[in-house]
C-alpha cells in the first residue's frame, strides 16, 4: 500500500504524523472487498467457463456415441471384440477422446478398455459418457453392449487456457485500474482537504484561531462534501471561539476588579473587626480591671478599716492609760514630775492620733476625689528650706543632720503650698524615722533636663527591699513590718505622699536598698514651672 | 424373453391358420408345425442358439425361426418341452454371444457346444459318472470335414495336415476346430459364417477350408454350380458329439431338471417319433 501514498507522507512534520490516514484506511478497506469481490466473480466466470466447456465436451462425446452406437452393434452382437477394438483405438485418435471402455449389456464385463481409465481429478469428475449400444435384428433389438467415452480435465485445461487467462488479465486490470483511480480521487477529494483542516484545526490548538480556508482546487474537490461542511462548521466554531474568547476576556477583567473592590471592602472590614474586637478584648480588660480593682478596693476598705480601727485604738489606749495614770496620781498625789511625764505622753499619743486622722482624712479625701489642691507660684527652694528647719529639731534628737541641697535654678513653680510643705515633711519625717545615727538624711533639688523638677530625700537608714517599696506605697503598707512597728509611723504617709504628687501632675518615686538607704524622688512636671509670674526677684 | 416369446405366438398364430387346413386335410402333424406351447405354471427353459443355419439341426439365417421347418434340434427340443412339462422359448444370438449369455446365466441353454475343458467354466455338460462328458446325452454328432478346391496338394490322413506350405485354412470363428488346427500347426484365418468363407477358398486366399460338414454340405448344395470344383477330404478332422449346455446358474437353481434335460434328450434321440422325424427333414432338405 506503501505505493498508493494517500496520506501517508502529506501531513506537515508541524502537524504530526498521521499513522493511518483515513483515505488508506477507506482503500484498504474498499480493496479488499473488491478484491475479494473480483475472485469471487473471477472465479464465478472461470468456473462457468469451465463447466461451460464441459458441457461443450460432452455434447461433442455424445455425437460420436451417435457414430459409435451403429458402429459397434454388430461387433457387439456377435462379441467380436476385435472388431469392437479396432473401432475403438480409431476413437482414440479423436484428440477429445482419451479413452474407451466397451462391456457387455450389463456394464460388468469389460470387453475392451483403451486409453486413460475414467478417475477423479482436481476439476471434478472425468469427462464420461455412457451409452447403451442396441443391436435390431429380425426379431427384435437388444442391448448388446454399454460403452464410456472418456475426455480429461486436462483437455478442457487446454482449451480453456487462454479465455481463463484473459479472465484472470481482465480483474487483475480492472483491479489495477481502481486502484490508480481510487488513489487518485482519494488525494484530492479527501485526503488534501482533510490535510489542510487538520493543520488548521492544530494551529489553532496553539492560540492561533483562525478561519479555515481551502484552495481554488481542494474547495472544487471538496465542494458539496461533509469535508466542507465539516470546515464550514469548524468556521462557525472559530468565530464563536473569537467571540467568547473576548466575552470572556472582559467579563474575566470585570471579575478582577470585583474581586479586587470586595478584597479591600474584606480587608477593611476584617481591620474594623480587628479594631472592634480590640475594642470589645480592651473593654473586657477593662471591665475585668475594673471588676478587679472594684474587689480590691472593696478589700482594702474592709482592711483599712480594720487597720484604722486598731491603730486609732493604740493612742486612745495610751491616752486613757496615762490619764488614768495621772487620774490615779492625783489620787496619791504623785510627783509633779511624774505628772508632767504622763501628761507629755498623753499629748504625744493625742498628737498622733490627731495626725493620724487627719492623713486617714487626706487619704480618704483623695481617695473619694474630695481633695482639691490649691496651686499657687511657690518657692520650693524657700519650703524646702522652712520644712528641714521644722524637722531639724527632731533630727536633732537623734543625732542626726539633715543636709540640704537645692538648686536655685529651680524657680518658681505652681504648686499648693500646704500640700507640697506636707510631702516633704513626710519624706523627712520618714527619713528621720528610718535612718539611725551616724546616718544622714539629705533633701535635694533640681531640674530635669525637660524641665520638670524633682526633689529627693536621700537617707541611709535601713532601706526596704524592692519588693517591699511597693507596699509602702500602699495606705498601712508598713504595719507588718517588724522593723518598722517600733517607729510609730501611720504607714500612710508615703501613700498620701503619691497621692498628693499625682494630683500636682507629677509623681512618687521610691529607689531602696536594704542597709544601704532610700531614696524618694517627688517630680513634678515641666508645666509646673511653665509661663511663670513676672516677678521682682 | 417375452419379445421371443410374442414372436413365437406371433409366428404360431400367422403359420398355425395355414396349417390348420393342413391339418385338416391330414397331411402334416402338428406338432411338427407349431412353437412350443406355453402353459401357466411351468418352469421355462430359455434356449439359445446360432444365428447361422445348421441344416438339418436348424435352418435360417439371423434371429428369425421358421416354426414349419425349425430344424431336428429344435424339434428334438421340443418333444422334451413336452416330456418334462417345461415351456420352452428360443433365441437366436451370434454364437459368441450365446456363450456369454449361457456364462452370464442370461440364457439356460445353448447348442451345440461341443466338449471343450476351458468351456466348464462357462458352461455344463452332461456327466457320466467318472466325470467324462456323457456323449450318450449329446444332441447330435458332427464331423469336421476339410475342403479343398480342385487339384489342391493339401494331404490329411487322419493325424497329419501337409501341403500347405504356409497358406492359411479358414475356419469359423469361436468354433472349437480353429483350436484343433492351430495343434496340427496350421495357420488358421478366421471368418465369420461358412458363406462368406467358402468365396475365399475359390478365391485362393484359403489353402483348405475347415467346416461343419452339414453347414459346408448346405452352403455347397445352394450353389452347386459355383462349388463344383470343392471336394471334400477323408476323413473327418474331427467327429465330435454336441451338447445343449445348461448355465451353471440354471444347474445350480434345479440340478434334478437339468438332468432331466439332458436325459431326455437321449430318449427322444431314441425314439420312434423323432427317427420319423429325421427321416423327413432328410427327405424334404
Amino acid at each position: 500500500m506503501t505505493g498508493l501514498g494517500i496520506g501517508g507522507k502529506s501531513p506537515h512534520k508541524e502537524t504530526g504524523t498521521v499513522q493511518s490516514p483515513v483515505t488508506r484506511k477507506l482503500f484498504r478497506a474498499a480493496f479488499a472487498l473488491y478484491l475479494g469481490a473480483a475472485i469471487v466473480i473471477t472465479a464465478a466466470f472461470v468456473g462457468e467457463a469451465w463447466y461451460s466447456a464441459r458441457n461443450d465436451l460432452k455434447r461433442e462425446l455424445s455425437i460420436y456415441r451417435r457414430t459409435l452406437e451403429e458402429a459397434l452393434a454388430a461387433p457387439l452382437w456377435s462379441v467380436d471384440i476385435e472388431a469392437a477394438t479396432a473401432i475403438a483405438t480409431g476413437m482414440l485418435e479423436i484428440p477429445e477422446i482419451v479413452g474407451v471402455r466397451i462391456a457387455d449389456h450389463t456394464g460388468t464385463r469389460e470387453f475392451v478398455l483403451l486409453g486413460a481409465p475414467a478417475q477423479s481429478g482436481w476439476f471434478g469428475d472425468s469427462i464420461t459418457v455412457n451409452f447403451p449400444v442396441y443391436y435390431r435384428h429380425a426379431v427384435g433389438r437388444d442391448m448388446v453392449g454399454m460403452v464410456s467415452l472418456m475426455s480429461s480435465s486436462t483437455v478442457l485445461a487446454e482449451r480453456l487456457q487462454w479465455r481463463i487467462i484473459l479472465i484472470i488479465v481482465a480483474a487483475i486490470l480492472k483491479t489495477a485500474i481502481l486502484w490508480v483511480i481510487f488513489d487518485r480521487l482519494g488525494r484530492s477529494i479527501l485526503a488534501r482537504p482533510l490535510i489542510q483542516l487538520t493543520r488548521a484545526v492544530r494551529e489553532s490548538g496553539w492560540g492561533r484561531l483562525h478561519p479555515v480556508e481551502f484552495d481554488a482546487r481542494t474547495a472544487a474537490s471538496a465542494s458539496g462534501t461533509e469535508i466542507e461542511h465539516l470546515r464550514v462548521a469548524y468556521n462557525d466554531l472559530v468565530s464563536a471561539l473569537t467571540l467568547g474568547q473576548r466575552e470572556f476576556a472582559a467579563l474575566n477583567q470585570d471579575l478582577e476588579t470585583r474581586v479586587a473592590a470586595r478584597t479591600r471592602e474584606l480587608q477593611e472590614r476584617t481591620v474594623e473587626l480587628s479594631a472592634a474586637l480590640a475594642r470589645v478584648d480592651q473593654a473586657r480588660r477593662q471591665t475585668a480591671a475594673a471588676l478587679d480593682a472594684a474587689e480590691r478596693a472593696g478589700r482594702a476598705k474592709s482592711e483599712f478599716l480594720a487597720l484604722v480601727s486598731h491603730e486609732l485604738r493604740t493612742p486612745l489606749n495610751s491616752i486613757l492609760g496615762f490619764s488614768e495614770l495621772v487620774r490615779d496620781q492625783v489620787v496619791r498625789g504623785a510627783d509633779r514630775e511624774q505628772m508632767s511625764e504622763y501628761a507629755a505622753d498623753i499629748h504625744d499619743s493625742g498628737a498622733h492620733l490627731l495626725t493620724l486622722i487627719n492623713d486617714i482624712l487626706d487619704l480618704s479625701k483623695i481617695e473619694a476625689g474630695q481633695m482639691e489642691i490649691h496651686p499657687e507660684w511657690i518657692d520650693p527652694v524657700a519650703i524646702t528650706r522652712t520644712v528641714v528647719e521644722l524637722m531639724r529639731a527632731q533630727a536633732a534628737r537623734k543625732d542626726l543632720a539633715i543636709e540640704c541641697r537645692l538648686d536655685r535654678s529651680i524657680g518658681p513653680m505652681r504648686a499648693d503650698p500646704r500640700r507640697f510643705r506636707q510631702m516633704l515633711m513626710n519624706l523627712l519625717s520618714n527619713a528621720v524615722k528610718f535612718t539611725d545615727p551616724p546616718g544622714t538624711v539629705a533633701i535635694e533639688g533640681g531640674v530635669t533636663p525637660e524641665g520638670g523638677v524633682t526633689i529627693a530625700v536621700v537617707d541611709t537608714g535601713i532601706g526596704m527591699r524592692s519588693q517591699d517599696v511597693a507596699r509602702a506605697l500602699e495606705p498601712f503598707g508598713q504595719i507588718d513590718s517588724p522593723i518598722t512597728r517600733s517607729q510609730q509611723g501611720t504607714g500612710l504617709g508615703l501613700p498620701l505622699v503619691s497621692q498628693m504628687a499625682r494630683l500636682h501632675g507629677g509623681r512618687l518615686s521610691v529607689d531602696s536598698s536594704p542597709g544601704v538607704g532610700t531614696r524618694a524622688t517627688l517630680w513634678f512636671p515641666p508645666e509646673s514651672r511653665r509661663n511663670p509670674p513676672i516677678t521682682g526677684q | 424373453m417375452a419379445s421371443v416369446t410374442d414372436l413365437g405366438r406371433r409366428t404360431a398364430a400367422g403359420v398355425g391358420s395355414v396349417l390348420f387346413m393342413l391339418a385338416a386335410l391330414g397331411a402334416f402333424n402338428r406338432a411338427l408345425a407349431q412353437a412350443p406351447a406355453t402353459f401357466d405354471g411351468r418352469p421355462t427353459l430359455r434356449i439359445a442358439y446360432e444365428t447361422v443355419p445348421n441344416p438339418p439341426r436348424h435352418y435360417g439365417e439371423g434371429t428369425a425361426i421358421d416354426w414349419s421347418r425349425p430344424g431336428l434340434t429344435l424339434e428334438l427340443l421340443k418333444q422334451v418341452g413336452q416330456r418334462l412339462e417345461v415351456n420352452l422359448s428360443f433365441k437366436r444370438v451370434p454364437w459368441k454371444r450365446g456363450l456369454l449369455m449361457v456364462e452370464t446365466g442370461e440364457t439356460d441353454g445353448l447348442f451345440h457346444a461341443s466338449y471343450k475343458a476351458e468351456r466348464e467354466a462357462i458352461g455344463a455338460y452332461p456327466k457320466t459318472e467318472d466325470g467324462r462328458p456323457d456323449e450318450s446325452r449329446a444332441v447330435f454328432f458332427q464331423s469336421y470335414m476339410l475342403f479343398v478346391p480342385a487339384g489342391s496338394s493339401i494331404t490329411w490322413d487322419g493325424t497329419t495336415l501337409g501341403g500347405l506350405d504356409g497358406r492359411p485354412i479358414g475356419a469359423t470363428a469361436g468354433y472349437a476346430v480353429v483350436d484343433l488346427l492351430e495343434r496340427l500347426g496350421a495357420r488358421v484365418e478366421v471368418g465369420r459364417t461358412p458363406s462368406l468363407n467358402f468365396p475365399k477358398l475359390l478365391e485362393g486366399r484359403l489353402a483348405a477350408y475347415a467346416e461343419i460338414e452339414n453347414l459346408a454340405g448346405a452352403v455347397i448344395r445352394s450353389d452347386p454350380v459355383r462349388y463344383a470344383s470343392v471336394s471334400k477330404l477323408e476323413p473327418p478332422l474331427r467327429t465330435s458329439a454336441y451338447y445343449l449346455m445348461l448355465s451353471h446358474r440354471f444347474v445350480q437353481r434345479d440340478r434334478v431338471l437339468a438332468e432331466a434335460v439332458w436325459d431326455a434328450i437321449a430318449e427322444v434321440r431314441k425314439s420312434d417319433e423323432f427317427r420319423a422325424l429325421s427321416d423327413r427333414y432328410a427327405d424334404g432338405s
